[in-house]
C-alpha cells in the first residue's frame, strides 16, 4: 500500500472539506466525492442508480454556480 | 470544527486499501492529461466526482463573494469563470449519453473537452487567489 499516495489523496479531500466547514457550507457532497474516488476498488460495480445520484449532485452544483450573481 | 475535520480524514483513510491502489492512482491521474483510453462508467463517475469537488469549491467562492467576505472584484472574476462553466452542462449531457451507448470515439473527445474546461476554470480561480484543491489536480 502506498501510504504517501493515500495520505496525499486524503489531505486534498480534507482541504476541500475544511474550506467548506470554515465558511459554513455543506461539506457532505465533497466528502462523498472523495469517498467514491478513494474507494475506486469498486470498479465495475457501479449501478445506474449510483451514476444517477452522482450526476444529480453535480448538475445541482453546476446550476448553482452558473446562476447570475445577485 | 476540528472534530469534523478529523472525521473526514479518518473516513478517507479507512477507504484506502491495497486492492484499490491502482484505482487511486488512476483517480489522481484523472484531470491532469488528455486520455485515449476507453471512457468506462467508472471513469465517467470519477470525472463527475472530481467535478463535484471543483464545483463545491467554486460555490464556496461564489458564496463568499455574495456574503461580501472577499473583495468586491470577485464578482467580475466569477462572471469570467462562468463563461467557461456554462459550457460544461451540454458537454456532460453528451458525455453521459456517449458512455452509456458505448460510443467511445465521441466519448473520449467530449471527456477531454470537459476536463479542459474544468482545468481552465480551476486555473482562472487560482489566478484570482482561490485555490481549489481536488483529487486529480
Amino acid at each position: 500500500m502506498d501510504i504517501a499516495l493515500i495520505l496525499d489523496l486524503a489531505m486534498k479531500g480534507l482541504s476541500v472539506a475544511n474550506t467548506l466547514i470554515t465558511v459554513g457550507k455543506n461539506a457532505v457532497p465533497a466528502i462523498d466525492a472523495v469517498k467514491q474516488l478513494i474507494s475506486g476498488a469498486q470498479a465495475g460495480t457501479l449501478t445506474d442508480a449510483d451514476l444517477d445520484k452522482t450526476e444529480a449532485v453535480l448538475d445541482a452544483l453546476i446550476e448553482d454556480f452558473n446562476a447570475p450573481l445577485p | 470544527m476540528f472534530r469534523k475535520i478529523s472525521l473526514v480524514l479518518a473516513l478517507s483513510l479507512s477507504l484506502g486499501g491495497c486492492a484499490g491502489l491502482q484505482n487511486i492512482k488512476t483517480a489522481v491521474e484523472v484531470g491532469t492529461t488528455s486520455i485515449v483510453n476507453p471512457i468506462t462508467r467508472d471513469r465517467l463517475n470519477q470525472l463527475e466526482n472530481i467535478a463535484i469537488l471543483v464545483f463545491t469549491g467554486l460555490n464556496s467562492w461564489r458564496q463568499a463573494c455574495i456574503d461580501g467576505t472577499i473583495p468586491a472584484s470577485c464578482k467580475g472574476q466569477i462572471e469570467s469563470a462562468q463563461v467557461y462553466t456554462r459550457k460544461i452542462p451540454p458537454y456532460l449531457t453528451q458525455l453521459r449519453a456517449f458512455v452509456k451507448s458505448g460510443d467511445q470515439v465521441n466519448a473520449i473527445t467530449v471527456y477531454n473537452n470537459v476536463m479542459n474546461l474544468i482545468t481552465t476554470v480551476k486555473a482562472q480561480a487560482a489566478a484570482n487567489g482561490v485555490t481549489i484543491s481536488t483529487v486529480g489536480s
